[in-house]
């Protein structure tokens, strides 16, 4: 990682695949890790959130029927990692989405999906979610040298 | 992803066992084995995560399904998780809800709803 100031960035192209997402996770992962002072659990939890971001991009995808590949781009610069995921799918609200259930109401567990931005929020400092002409624009930020949220 | 089932010794329950990573790719064979132990009539079901590497909330939500089918047929779900596992069930406030278990296979008894 530079020390000069500078960012460093990482661009992926990826078919909107599930086999696909290890792929990203691998790479982004490895990337955040050439910085000496992350930690390794703060790592596995940008994993986890790239993961969720990929993987809503890859379902999206195949609900609009599209081919088009998926765009993610990693910048890091310090101990901050900024990573984008773009889709070309039919786009997403994300204040449309159902409210997850208070941890201790029975009903939590029957709620099988829309599990994942509720994840990426706890687990990384920063999400945004932006609608485009054609898709959505996710947005991560994690500083990887600080304890786990 | 490895997946693997067995009946525990005494037959009233069946571990199904996954080594790797838990993800979108690996859904259609963790429900296909899902499908096909609850066909074999087990509704008691431990699901060994202890050499899982990665989970998301894909296979969190393939776990409270499997769990959903097992307390539907009457029986249970008893997870046993790597830290990496624990680390995200926690994440998906869900732990409290699964019958998570560390370091021992547990009893057919430890599965009773």
């Amino acid at each position: 990682m530079s020390d000069d100031g500078a960012r460093d960035e990482v661009i992926l192209r990826v078919p909107a695949k599930a086999d696909y997402v290890a792929l990203v996770r691998v790479v982004l992962a490895a990337a955040a890790a050439i910085d000496p002072d992350s930690r390794d659990d703060r790592v596995d939890d940008l994993r986890v959130a790239v993961s969720e971001a990929v993987t809503n991009a890859v379902e999206s995808h195949k609900a609009a029927g599209t081919d088009s590949h998926i765009e993610i781009r990693c910048l890091t610069h310090g101990h901050e990692v900024e990573v984008t995921v773009r889709d070309h799918g039919p786009g997403f609200d994300p204040d449309n989405v159902p409210t997850v259930p208070d941890p201790e109401d029975p009903q939590r567990m029957f709620f099988e999906s829309g599990l994942g931005l509720p994840l990426m929020r706890k687990l990384v400092d920063k999400t945004d979610i932006q609608n485009c002409d054609d898709g959505t624009l996710v947005r991560l930020v994690i500083d990887t040298s600080l304890s786990p949220r | 992803m490895d997946l693997a089932t067995r009946p525990t010794p005494d037959g009233s329950a069946v571990e199904l066992r996954i080594a790797g990573e838990f993800d979108l790719a690996q859904l259609p064979a963790f429900k296909s084995a899902s499908s096909a132990v609850l066909r074999d009539g087990f509704s008691r079901v431990i699901v060994d995560l202890t050499d899982v590497s990665f989970l998301d909330s894909s296979g969190v939500g393939a776990l409270l399904g499997l769990r959903r089918r097992c307390r539907d047929a009457g029986g249970d779900l008893v997870v046993q998780p790597s830290t990496v596992v624990r680390r995200v069930l926690e994440a998906c406030e869900v732990e409290g809800h699964f019958g998570l278990t560390v370091g021992q296979t547990p009893s057919p008894q430890g599965v009773e709803a």
